[in-house]
């Protein structure tokens, strides 16, 4: 499904985020990139969704190079792939719903149709209730949830998490691997960057661990036996 | 269909949720296009009266004091035998004060006093439609001035040739005032708009992560700035109503005096429009000028 080959990436030619990285990335996979802070676990996934461009090497995504995207393919393909960020990136004006079925309207669901959805998934993650409030009245296990919910919108081919985690106390960050193994059950396919490698481990099918800028290590993790290809 | 719907929406949630920076903007449009307005209502009033004294093509001769009846008689038969001439009209001292005491109507006591035959007797003189022009006026005028009974030519050819001037003048003058009023207008929009949008800029981000193009990201802030540019324009043509309204009111006090005064006329339907569809595109050019160079520079620097 993804294909990274030879992948470099700079920001100035003495700062390197990427090294030669030689990687694919299955249908059906869950993977946990792990590595430290400035490993490059963020840089891989924004290379996918297109908000960064390799300096050298090409990435395939369904078998298509990003290179020869523009900008409205790049759109399409942002519309398929779900995000899920660590400040949850919710709009503070709009409501839970809102937040929700705004990601479906941009790929043009009908307003009835993108609220029933966000309605369906916001039932299924324990927020109905909770529907019209806005993210300065969650929690950030909520506010999280909503997030998911928002990945989740567009029936996605893909999902990429960088740090999902990484804001939210035990008890919450417990709550996001418990939606991660439900969405996992729904057969699609996940990539999580995470420094928390203990959380995530046991629903990966796959650890990548980078360092700086480098694939040090890529083993089967304690969810492999229930990947199914 | 539901794209359109998304846009419109979007559209009402920016204009409801920075309002102070709509009628911000719509108030620096409304002075720009009411400015525009004056100059083309100016033009317009003077145009028509231009028009008004081309039509009537009269000359007025004063005759010299103390012209007894048979000169008058035979001066008369002679301007009627001109060419250039229609029609020949006298008009007494006499006559000449009636007239005049009733154009100042309540004002009239302001003659008391002063001898009726105070102003002079005069001829009023009637060009054929194939004479009415400047050369052929001026060639009459010159003409009548070689009459000894009369003492002078009025006519308003003359008044008709420099007020033309004026209005070329002011013609050009408002093409270079809303030239560099709308230069000004144009960067101060979009200036406001720049500042409405880095309000704004998480939620763009988050709808290109999204996957909102370019054009879906733009088209409701266009859309925000054409509704604020008909609104200016709307704004702009109610200041200039309120100032004809004042104007008009203020001239019908001195139309007996000087009737054209009385005929000011408002924008007609045309001029209407052309504010109205300036403010538009306006509102909407300065918008998708500033969108685009944000939403773009924003995406460059994710890069």
């Amino acid at each position: 499904m993804i294909r990274f080959e030879h992948v470099e990436k700079r920001y100035t030619p003495s700062q390197g985020a990427l090294d030669d990285i030689n990687l694919e990335i299955h249908k059906g996979e869950l993977v946990l990139l792990s590595g430290a802070n400035g490993a490059g676990k963020s840089t891989l996934l924004k290379l996918v969704y297109r908000e960064e461009e390799p300096s050298s090497g090409e990435i395939l995504v369904e078998g298509r190079n990003l290179k020869s995207f523009d900008g409205r393919a790049v759109a399409q393909l942002r519309r398929r792939v779900g995000l899920v960020f660590q400040e949850f990136k919710l709009l503070a004006n709009l409501t839970a719903l809102e937040n929700i079925a705004l990601a479906a309207e941009i790929a043009g669901t009908a307003k009835k149709a993108a609220q029933a959805r966000a309605e369906q998934l916001l039932g299924e993650f324990g927020l109905a209730s909770r529907r019209h409030d806005k993210p300065g009245g969650l929690s950030g296990g909520e506010q999280q949830r909503v997030a998911v919910a928002r990945a989740l919108v567009n029936r996605p081919m893909l999902i990429l998490a960088d740090e999902p985690s990484g804001n939210l106390d035990a008890a919450a960050a417990a709550e996001t691997l418990r939606l991660f193994k439900d969405i996992r059950q729904q057969d699609s396919t996940i990539v999580i960057a995470s420094h928390d490698v203990r959380l995530f481990e046991e629903i990966a099918s796959r650890v990548i661990h980078l360092e700086q800028g480098r694939v040090v290590a890529d083993t089967a993790g304690s969810g492999a036996a229930e990947w199914r290809l | 269909m539901a794209t359109l719907g998304f846009v419109a929406r979007r559209a009402g949630h920016g204009l409801r949720q920075f309002f102070g920076s709509v009628i911000l903007t719509s108030l620096t449009i409304a002075l720009t296009l009411g400015v525009f307005g004056g100059f083309m209502l100016l033009q317009l009033n003077l145009e028509k009266l231009l028009r008004g004294w081309g039509d009537q093509l009269q000359l007025t001769a004063y005759l010299t004091h103390g012209v007894g009846a048979p000169e008058l008689e035979a001066l008369l038969a002679r301007l009627q035998s001109f060419p250039e001439i229609e029609q020949v009209r006298h008009t007494s001292q006499e006559q000449a004060w009636r007239d005049f005491h009733a154009s100042l109507g309540a004002q009239s006591g302001l003659l008391e006093g002063l001898p009726r035959d105070v102003l002079p007797g005069s001829v009023e003189i009637f060009v054929r439609p194939s004479f009415r022009d400047s050369a052929a006026i001026e060639q009459l005028a010159g003409r009548l001035k070689q009459q000894k009974e009369l003492t002078q030519i009025d006519y308003p050819q003359q008044w008709v040739e420099r007020l033309s001037l004026v209005v070329l003048a002011l013609q050009w003058a408002k093409w270079l005032v809303a030239g560099v009023l709308f230069l000004a207008t144009f960067f101060l929009v979009s200036n406001m708009v720049r500042l409405a949008l880095l309000e704004r800029r998480e939620e763009i981000e988050l709808m290109q992560l999204v996957g909102a193009s370019e054009a879906l990201i733009q088209a409701p802030l266009v859309i925000e700035g054409l509704v604020q540019g008909l609104l200016g324009a709307g704004g702009g043509l109610a200041i200039l109503w309120g100032v004809y309204r004042v104007l008009r009111d203020d001239a019908a006090g001195m139309s007996e005096l000087v009737p054209a005064l009385g005929r000011i006329e408002f924008l007609d339907g045309l001029s209407i429009a052309l504010v109205l569809a300036t403010g538009v595109v306006l509102g909407a050019s300065a918008s998708l000028f500033a969108a685009r160079g944000m939403v773009r520079s924003w995406h460059a620097s994710a890069r």
